[in-house]
């Protein structure tokens, strides 16, 4: 999607503030931009994210196989 | 006994020792924190039906939260896990996960069963979490599998 699309799509956001938040996802790494021509094409990455959520299911439950081996260790002990 | 969903995942491990050796271990928050407090913490832990466990990790307390459901010493141990706000999702649990530990007396020790189950109750969709708590790359085969058997 171009700028202009994306600032359609959202017609209660200034277009200005469009570009902001695409530079800002764009740092994050959630867009990526490539140039087609006079224009600027945007996608998403949804890569980032992705790491974000496993690192999220990684921490909530334990570390499973971890938590059987320490429990090992110590009834055998 | 609990109802393992199947929405779920297990963990097991035969370990020498007898069930009641092994449900010492599940007696007392310091010792429980011990070996069950990996990856996150353990910050709370009351080893009886109704009592209050709690896990926490990160800077910014991120909190779940239940209570004990069957505590049957040296058999079952159950308890909520529901995470306490929006998920990583922005979404709301609508009910807790929940986790079931289960020792069976086998030759030369015991078989413990670790469950992390129910998420059909949460409210999302059930696939996510399922291949999100699995940790990914234990999955690959069934992901493989699932695409020999579609084509």
């Amino acid at each position: 999607m171009t700028a202009g699309d994306l600032a359609a799509a959202f017609p209660t956001i200034s277009r200005p503030a469009v570009s902001r938040h695409l530079r800002v996802l764009r740092e994050a790494g959630l867009v990526v931009a490539i140039q087609a021509g006079r224009e600027w094409r945007y996608t998403l990455d949804p890569a980032p994210l992705a790491e974000v959520t496993q690192q999220w299911f990684a921490k909530f439950a334990p570390l499973w196989e971890e938590a059987l081996a320490n429990l090992r260790r110590r009834a055998e002990a | 006994m609990t109802d393992i969903s199947p929405f779920g995942i297990r963990r097991a491990a035969i370990i020498r020792a007898t069930p009641e050796r092994i449900w010492e271990e599940f007696t007392t928050h310091e010792r429980m924190s011990a070996w069950y407090g990996t990856g996150h913490e353990l910050t709370h832990y009351e080893p009886r039906v109704g009592g209050r466990v709690e896990t926490t990790f990160g800077d910014v307390p991120n909190v779940a939260r239940g209570r004990v459901l069957v505590y049957n010493p040296c058999r079952e141990l159950t308890f909520e896990q529901r995470w306490i706000g929006p998920d990583w999702t922005g979404r709301e649990w609508a009910a807790p996960a929940k986790v079931t530990i289960l020792l069976t007396p086998v030759a030369g020790g015991t078989l413990v069963e670790l469950f992390h189950h129910g998420y059909d109750l949460l409210g999302g969709d059930p696939a996510e979490y399922l291949s999100g708590f699995e940790g990914g790359w234990d999955t690959h085969h069934l992901d493989a599998l699932a695409v020999l058997v579609a084509a």
